[in-house]
């Protein structure tokens, strides 16, 4: 079962980055217009 | 700015693990619906992971005291600050990822649902800060990309509960001899969803790349630095998703 506890601490670790990444594309694309 | 993003993203990290604890029962003691009384601290695998816990909460503390230093120094134009700040906010991320696996194996929540197929929940474009970009982007990467992250949340959310419910079939399998075996089927329905988890961040890795080309070509995006994040995603996604396949 630790491997899925693990996963799910992947899933949240992930999902942080992705906001991240998401709001630098939002934020360049505003410069780039 | 990065460092802000990074900032920024560990705090919603933070505030929803304090949501999702607001949410919960008495850390001492689960009253009806929450659950059974938790198990005591005592079985070895428990006891290592409240150490490494605590160990992560001091951590937390002493990190959150230097990132918020450096990222305000960063803000008020001290660029040196900018390298502490996003190093100080990935390790933050990290140390928060770390407790909260290390939280779910001490407390071993209790799911009363148990008995039932989780089918998790869609989350809106705007809980997802992806209304944003949205707004001034309407191609089909933007959207693309968009109903992807919006599918990978909906998966994450039932593979969180549904290794809750499979950890409640076995409590209760040892009180109610009638509900033994429920946490095979739950199990098999995680094993399903980490595997879709893993064919849709494959798919998110190549579109990240895509998307890197395109908005050099096509977008007049000339931020080096983000474009090399972009490939790099790409990659980190495509070895999770792989990893997640397996």
């Amino acid at each position: 079962m630790t491997e899925y506890i693990a996963a799910i601490a992947l899933v949240l670790g992930i999902g942080a980055m992705l906001r991240g990444l998401i709001l630098l594309i939002e934020d360049a694309l505003k410069k780039g217009k | 700015m990065i460092g802000a993003v990074v900032f920024a993203s560990t705090l919603f990290v933070l505030s929803s693990a304090m949501e999702a604890d607001a949410q919960n029962c008495p850390l001492d003691w689960h009253p009806p619906p929450c659950g059974n009384p938790p198990k005591p601290v005592s079985d070895p695998k428990k006891v290592a992971a409240k150490k490494a816990s605590d160990y992560h909460a001091k951590a937390i503390e002493g990190l959150t005291a230097w990132t918020s230093v450096a990222c305000a120094a960063e803000k008020l134009g001290y660029a040196p600050a900018r390298a502490a700040c996003v190093a100080g906010g990935m390790a933050l991320g990290a140390a928060l990822a770390a407790k909260a696996k290390e939280d779910r194996i001490v407390n071993d929540p209790f799911d009363p649902n148990y008995w039932e197929l989780y089918g998790g929940r869609w989350s809106s474009y705007d809980e997802l800060g992806l209304s944003g970009w949205l707004a001034i982007d309407n191609s089909p990467r933007a959207s693309n990309i968009a109903a992807l992250v919006q599918t990978i949340e909906l998966l994450g959310d039932r593979v969180a509960v549904s290794v809750d419910r499979v950890m409640s079939c076995i409590q209760a399998g040892i009180d109610m001899q009638w509900y033994q075996g429920c946490e095979v089927w739950q199990q098999s329905w995680v094993e399903q969803n980490l595997r879709w988890f893993g064919a849709y961040y494959v798919e998110l890795g190549r579109n990240f790349a895509d998307l890197a080309y395109e908005l050099e070509q096509y977008y007049g995006v000339n931020d080096q630095q983000l474009i090399h994040m972009l490939h790099e995603g790409a990659a980190w996604f495509n070895w999770a998703g792989v990893e997640f396949l397996q």
